[in-house]
């Protein structure tokens, strides 16, 4: 007859087995001598083991009540929900950032000069239609965005020279950019390709509150900086809440 | 303005005596016990101080005892009490509720762990050679006054018992004393351990084994052990 595995009897000394186990354990040790044996021995060690004196600390423990606490303030609330803000700001940057770089290709693909859809209809009255097409073809090729944006005073002193020009510098096209908004038929598929050597170097200046929904480059930029701001101190408040918390050991 | 995030520096330093029998279960608690676990644990992330006393008192002695046979150093498992008990306080925010005492032994285990890590090296005494004397000794039928040499013979059973238990591996001792001193299932055990259940029993079982073993291997400890053996059958269960 074969004997019980000790871990069964083991389990069925702190009756972790299942009926049936438990069953079968009961019926075999009915008959058998050795397991029984085993079985009164392995149990004499758990009793002993139960009994075991118990020391008490000599040193009382002591609560720092200055340490930090979780019901002291606003604190504990954001390290509470610090771990899937983090991971949902990174989702939002992951997804604005790729957003933005589909957009950007899908622009640069549109190598004829459309305007895209999105950027006609957002157009708030006919007065500024054409110049929000242009400004998004200029956007298009790779000028800053803001361009429709500079003051009407000097897009008359520049009116003039908007002529699709090879190798002209961004800062150019983008001072060139709202006098090209009243020629009727300027091409915008001009303006696209043809500017090899983007350089960012016009400063932004106050966008007019009508422009600003026409303009979603600058409100990109801005959405993304406050969530990579706020991933920042996300991460920064769940890592100390993860080295407040208890270390986990896996053994 | 600014926001109350930090509590006025002001250290309230509580001064207990710890008391063995207050709150101490040794076989697992109960529903009532628990409950007022989680009432306590409630009224300390409000702030109550004196409801986490009440915590503490009522679990530093079983966390004490765990650490104490993991480490091997009454100072040092002293030490790894206090930190456990100031690291829960510290996250008690993070509690999810449930089981208070397993949080707070799950605590106490890791810290043992970590402390025994930056050690390298655990003592190799056995606690009896430690000048530290238990205050509750063993509760078994046998009463100094009535019968000194059963009183004595099992004395030396369990001082034998705590050498073997201190030369055990830390994952099958640590498992033994949740289960058999501490009272915990198989499944609490593991969340403790932070392992499967299955894991529990295999340690407990290799545990039991080898002390059993080494119970046999020596002639005096093995007629210790058999005279007890005869006695367990004999008192009523």
């Amino acid at each position: 007859m074969a004997h019980l595995d000790t871990e069964l009897l083991s389990a069925y000394i702190d009756d972790e087995l299942s009926p049936d186990d438990r069953r079968q354990v009961e019926e075999h040790l009915s008959s058998c001598e050795v397991c029984k044996r085993e079985f009164e021995e392995l149990r004499g060690i758990s009793t002993l083991v139960r009994e075991l004196p118990t020391y008490l600390p000599r040193r009382v423990v002591e609560i720092d009540e200055s340490a930090p606490h979780p019901a002291s303030g606003v604190l504990p609330k954001i390290i509470e929900f610090s771990k899937p803000l983090a991971v949902a700001a990174l989702i939002v940057i992951v997804a604005v950032a790729g957003i933005r770089f589909f957009m950007d290709d899908d622009d640069g693909e549109q190598g004829d000069g459309e305007i895209s859809f999105s950027a006609v209809q957002e157009t708030p009255s006919g007065g500024t239609d054409r110049q929000t097409q242009t400004s998004e073809s200029v956007t298009a090729g790779e000028a800053p965005p803001n361009a429709a944006l500079i003051p009407a005073e000097q897009e008359g002193e520049e009116a003039d020279s908007i002529v699709p020009e090879t190798g002209q510098d961004s800062a150019e096209d983008a001072e060139m950019a709202p006098g090209a908004a009243r020629q009727e038929e300027a091409p915008a598929a001009a303006f696209q390709p043809q500017a090899p050597e983007p350089t960012v170097a016009t400063p932004m200046p106050t966008p007019a509150p009508a422009e600003t929904d026409d303009d979603d480059g600058p409100s990109y930029l801005l959405i993304g900086t406050l969530i990579a701001v706020a991933a920042v101190v996300a991460l920064s408040a769940a890592r100390y809440a993860s080295r407040a918390s208890p270390r986990r050991t896996r053994r | 303005m600014l926001w109350p995030i930090f509590p006025t520096p002001r250290v309230i330093r509580t001064r207990r005596r710890a008391t063995a029998a207050k709150g101490e279960s040794s076989h697992g608690p109960d529903v009532d016990e628990q409950q007022v676990d989680e009432r306590l644990v409630a009224r300390a992330r409000q702030g109550d101080v004196a409801a986490f006393h009440d915590l503490v008192d009522r679990h530093q002695v079983a966390i004490f005892n765990v650490v104490l046979r993991t480490v091997n150093d009454p100072g040092t498992a002293e030490d790894v009490t206090q930190d456990t008990f100031m690291r829960a306080w510290r996250s008690l925010a993070q509690f999810r509720g449930g089981n208070v005492r397993g949080w707070l032994m799950r605590i106490a285990v890791n810290r043992a762990y970590d402390t025994l890590r930056t050690r390298k090296r655990r003592p190799s005494e056995s606690l009896d050679a430690l000048d530290y004397e238990p205050v509750t000794a063993w509760s078994s039928n046998v009463s100094a006054s009535e019968d000194p040499h059963a009183f004595s013979a099992r004395s030396e059973l369990s001082d034998a018992l705590e050498s073997m238990l201190a030369r055990l591996p830390d994952d099958q001792r640590t498992a033994l004393l949740l289960v058999d001193l501490q009272g915990f299932s198989y499944d609490e055990a593991a969340g403790i351990m932070q392992v499967a259940p299955g894991t529990i029993k295999s340690r407990i079982s290799r545990a039991r084994s080898r002390l059993r073993e080494e119970m046999r291997a020596d002639t005096r400890r093995s007629e210790l052990f058999n005279r007890f053996l005869r006695q367990d059958s004999e008192s009523p269960a």
